[in-house]
């Protein structure tokens, strides 16, 4: 069985879940390499996603499990980057016994807000700090602004969501601006009050 | 482009715009000729259209040219590019339309017309020729529609009639050359299959064009084993209309009906070897990952040696769990083809008419006995779901032709509890279409039939097929009618559709977007009745400039014919001396 890691960037990143899934199964196809099928009267190919990434996001921590008898990962990687479409990458491919509980991995998530202008807003302030923590209690892990970058750990499992749009549309109530892209840059499993990168889990 | 996810992320599908998929190209060349190929509907139905692919991969093939892509973006997108001041621009390489040597439009039905100055309008492109000058591209206009664009005449520069891949070539050969564009116009003039209407005057008061003896010759590839087909064709990111590989398996048609176009327009027939064929099939899976292959034509079951084919297609390991669609079946053409389907869907046959007497009448050259044993196949097979489709107001047609479609569904009924159990029933549906009659046609001349007349007959096909149990759906009259008026229309109406764009008309194909209110403002000050009306024979038509190699003769020959209720044979079965001969042969007639 095969874990991929992959890249959803650019244009690309605005294929929705269930078209990224069709877009896969047929670059795995045209590399040559042979999925296990589901049985049944219907017999679909057995792969396994990780929670959902909003349309337009662009995500550099994708994952999905791959149900195969091909054991050569360094290998699939090259080839299915090869057939792959502009935007959608593999970053790393390796061979694992079990499925993972992806569900159970995702605590935390890191973005990035990209903005056309600089960001007035002021993460520093005391006052809108203590609003913030209200507005988004134990939703939000860490939050700073870089010129026009806003970088943000927030939670993104099944013990709290907190979705990039909503903490948008929260920050246009204070400030108008452009948003050029957001960038989902890692996940993250919160482990004795420490982050710790799904990577190394799997 | 300068469009960013705050703007992307408020509209639909913003992936239809963005290009980056597999198969496509990359980097606009600035060294190199540009085309952009333009479908005025949205990229689901673009995408899905064969021929574009072919054209695509074909410019993209030459040294000299380059092609990128371009459709008619949904509304959302079209006021968020109004609001922001960005021009309609390609999805490889977000070029803006004016910045193009070259915009091919293709013209698959006369409702896309408003979408082509819908396009042009976002691109911020003059529509009329006449107002652009050397800076702007030059304008191309294709497809079926093509044997009449008279309607559009005055927005276009060029149009190609007929088979578009060696011509093309062609174009872009003169044209690497350097040259204005009327340099360029002027070399171009005498090809086979161009048309450049700015050359041709028309009467100012017939609006036909006034050289008409003149013929432009349709463009004919004679070898498609010998053309160019696609083996890479881009593979869209999102799902679209028909999302699977297509395989041409011949051009043309031998059969005749006298109410397709098709059947006319792309004579004569030229087949792919099997050989071309599973090449061809391999090579579009290998390189797109489809799990789904078209096998099309304009009557696949025609196909000379299909069982022969598809027995090969089915041994080569790299089609092994690909799924094989057969689109465009006849009743009477190929039994054995429901073998072909692993998963039994439903099946969708045209018998076109109720009657013997009125299939006659139309040559459709099936019988009812034809039509309930290849039915009894599908049943034996386990289809249960059966879709029929039928056209409403054809010439000669009686409420007794109506009557034939109900009495027709009773029948496949019996034909179905024969064959499952007496008190089993299919899911019939059937559909009908009214008679648009087209150019190029034995019916062009025929009236389109009166909204009354048909209304009425669409009740009596209600009532009588909720009686028995039968599903029924119907074509609206009024997108019939204006579908008629386009497809018989001349010079005149260039300033209607640009006056029914400007008015809000776009997505005419769409019955939800159709506004049939805005079309009556536009023709207002227009006797659009004489689009209507029967045509006396000898008229000089719109369209009589375009030579597509079946003679006028012929077509009223055929139309007596049908007046006398008298079939033509199919001409596989022996030359029927359509006038097709005088293009150095005919494939068909070669072989008697």
């Amino acid at each position: 069985m095969l874990l991929i890691k992959f890249n959803k960037i650019d244009s690309f990143a605005y294929n929705s879940y269930l078209d990224c899934r069709d877009v896969i199964v047929q670059t795995i196809k045209r590399a040559g390499i042979d999925v296990n099928y589901s049985q049944g009267f219907n017999p679909h190919e057995l792969l396994y996603f990780s929670p959902p990434t909003s349309l337009g996001i662009e995500s550099f921590c994708e994952y999905c499990y791959i149900v195969t008898d091909y054991q050569n990962a360094e290998n699939f990687k090259e080839l299915f980057n090869k057939y792959a479409p502009a935007g959608l990458q593999v970053e790393f491919a390796k061979i694992i016994d079990k499925k993972p509980n992806f569900y159970d991995l995702y605590d935390f998530a890191e973005y990035q807000f990209i903005f056309s202008n600089k960001v007035k807003l002021n993460f520093a302030d005391e006052s809108f700090a203590r609003k913030m923590n209200v507005d988004f209690s134990n939703k939000i892990f860490s939050i700073n602004a870089n010129e026009n970058i806003i970088t943000c750990i927030m939670a993104c499992g099944q013990k709290g969501n907190l979705k990039p749009s909503a903490l948008v549309e929260y920050f246009s109530s204070f400030e108008t601006f452009e948003l050029d892209k957001i960038k989902k840059l890692k996940v993250f499993k919160l482990e004795n009050q420490i982050l710790v990168n799904i990577d190394s889990l799997l | 482009m300068n469009l960013k996810y705050s703007d992307l992320i408020k509209i639909e599908k913003p992936s239809r715009y963005l290009g980056g998929e597999f198969n496509s190209i990359n980097h606009f060349d600035k060294n190199k000729i540009s085309n952009c190929f333009c479908f005025p509907d949205l990229y689901e139905v673009g995408m899905s259209h064969t021929g574009m692919k072919i054209l695509y991969e074909l410019l993209n093939s030459l040294d000299n040219s380059f092609c990128e892509r371009c459709f008619a973006p949904k509304l959302d997108f079209a006021n968020l590019l109004r609001q922001k001041n960005e021009k309609l621009f390609s999805l490889e390489s977000h070029t803006e339309l004016n910045k193009f040597d070259f915009l091919h439009f293709t013209f698959q039905y006369e409702m896309s017309y408003t979408n082509f100055l819908y396009m042009l309008d976002l691109a911020n492109i003059p529509f009329f020729a006449k107002d652009r000058n050397e800076s702007y591209p030059i304008i191309i206009g294709g497809g079926p529609c093509a044997v009449n664009l008279e309607p559009i005449a005055d927005f276009l520069d060029v149009v190609i009639v007929g088979d578009g891949e060696e011509v093309n070539v062609k174009l872009q050969n003169v044209y690497s050359k350097g040259m204005t564009k009327q340099e360029f116009f002027n070399v171009i003039k005498d090809f086979d299959g161009i048309y450049i209407p700015m050359l041709h005057k028309t009467h100012k008061d017939k609006f036909t064009v006034v050289d008409y003896d003149k013929k432009i010759k349709k463009a004919i590839v004679q070898d498609l084993n010998k053309a160019f087909y696609m083996s890479k064709p881009v593979v869209p990111n999102i799902d679209i209309v028909h999302n699977r590989g297509a395989v041409e398996l011949f051009r043309g048609c031998t059969r005749g009906c006298r109410f397709c176009q098709a059947g006319y327009i792309y004579r004569p027939v030229r087949e792919r070897t099997i050989d071309n064929i599973c090449k061809i099939s391999t090579n579009i899976i290998q390189n797109t990952g489809y799990s789904e292959l078209s096998l099309f034509s304009l009557s696949t079951g025609d196909y000379p040696n299909l069982l022969e084919l598809m027995d090969k297609l089915k041994n080569e390991p790299i089609l092994k769990n690909v799924k094989f669609s057969l689109p465009s079946l006849r009743l009477d053409s190929f039994k054995g083809a429901y073998s072909f389907e692993s998963r039994k869907s439903s099946l969708t046959f045209a018998p076109e008419a109720g009657t013997q007497r009125l299939r006659d009448v139309i040559n459709k050259n099936i019988t009812e006995e034809n039509i309930l044993h290849s039915l009894e196949d599908a049943f034996n097979a386990n289809y249960d779901k059966i879709k029929l489709y039928f056209m409403i107001g054809l010439p000669t047609e009686t409420i007794q032709d109506i009557q034939g479609i109900i009495d027709l569904a009773q029948k496949i009924q019996l034909v179905y509890q024969n064959v499952k159990g007496a008190k089993k029933r299919p899911k019939l549906t059937v559909s009908t279409s009214i008679f648009v009659p087209k150019p190029f046609t034995p019916f062009q001349f025929e009236k389109f039939a009166d909204e009354s007349d048909v209304l009425n007959k669409i009740d009596y096909l209600k009532n009588g097929l909720r009686a028995i149990g039968v599903n029924y759906n119907y074509h609206d009259y009024k997108t019939s009618l204006i579908e008629t008026i386009l497809a018989r229309g001349d010079r005149e109406l260039c300033k209607v559709i640009e006056k029914a764009y400007r008015l809000g008309c776009i997505f005419d194909g769409w019955n939800e977007m159709f506004d049939f209110e805005k079309w009556q403002e536009a023709l207002k000050n227009v006797d659009f009745k004489k689009y209507l009306d029967e045509i006396e024979e000898n008229t000089i038509l719109p369209w009589e400039h375009i030579d597509v190699g079946v003679s006028k003769e012929y077509l009223k020959k055929e139309r007596l014919n049908s007046r006398n209720e008298k079939t033509t044979r199919d001409c596989r079965l022996g030359c029927t001396n359509c006038g097709l001969i005088k293009f150095g042969g005919c494939g068909v007639t070669n072989k008697i």
